[in-house]
């Protein structure tokens, strides 16, 4: 072997070494992903939902719903784990107008049915959904 | 892992699930005693949603109570009685009186 190609890749690496900072800290950017086309399922962000639309008009959230948004094979996903509702569509529109359907469902479901009829979970969920709304 | 929609439905019917309909959905509310549990689910009447795979089973997970999607998968395909589900609930504590 010619010892020159290790002597070259010495000066090399103390070179790179000598310009690299002494406090190198990571940027502390999100993990690098792959585009679409590539690795197909992601996820947003979680994104708040302040108003809820139905029919013509406008229920607004006393406080706003966090969403999680993400994507599995060909199907978008809006998620709230703690009301235990997911959305799913073609779009991540489609997946939040559905998920949005789901929360007017409901809403309507516990505030028309009394405690009487409820046990357990359902009264819990009862509790997250009875101060929901104020109407427009 | 996949189940046919048609089956999900019929099999959820058959183990203390009542059905309500809605424009898009079939909701499906789990009663015993005469009241509503909280395990609650949907299934949506596309053409995307002829068939649950894994990923929409588990989507059913948390609304059915149950701790992995295997368990969904058993529910929805018959593995699963409706006394065992219910016994399930009752071990978890996620039916109180």
């Amino acid at each position: 072997m010619n010892t020159s190609i290790i002597e070259n890749y010495n000066a090399d690496l103390a070179d790179r070494l000598a310009s690299t900072p002494l406090h190198y800290q990571c940027s502390g950017l999100s993990a690098v992903t792959t585009m679409d086309n590539i690795g197909g399922n992601w996820a947003y962000r979680p994104a708040p939902i302040f108003t809820i639309p139905v029919d013509a008009r406008k229920l607004l959230m006393k406080k706003p719903i966090s969403v999680k948004v993400s994507r599995e094979d060909d199907l978008f996903f809006a998620e709230n784990e703690t009301l235990r509702l997911y959305g799913s569509g073609s779009t991540h529109l489609e997946a939040i107008e559905d998920f949005c359907k789901h929360l007017m469902y409901f809403f309507e479901h516990y505030k028309n049915t009394p405690d009487s009829k409820l046990m357990g979970e359902s009264l819990k969920l009862k509790e997250l959904y009875k101060d929901l709304f104020l109407e427009e | 892992m996949q189940v046919d929609r048609r089956v999900i439905e019929s099999s959820l019917l058959s183990k203390g699930f009542e059905k309500q309909e809605s424009s898009h959905h079939t909701y499906f509310h789990h009663i015993y005693v005469g009241k509503y549990t909280g395990a609650t689910t949907y299934t949506s009447r596309g053409t995307k949603y002829k068939t649950y795979n894994i990923g929409l089973l588990g989507k059913m997970k948390k609304q059915l109570l149950l701790g992995s999607t295997k368990d969904v998968y058993d529910l929805c395909s018959c593995p699963m009685t409706g006394e065992a589900y219910l016994q399930y609930l009752k071990d978890n504590n996620k039916i109180t009186n």
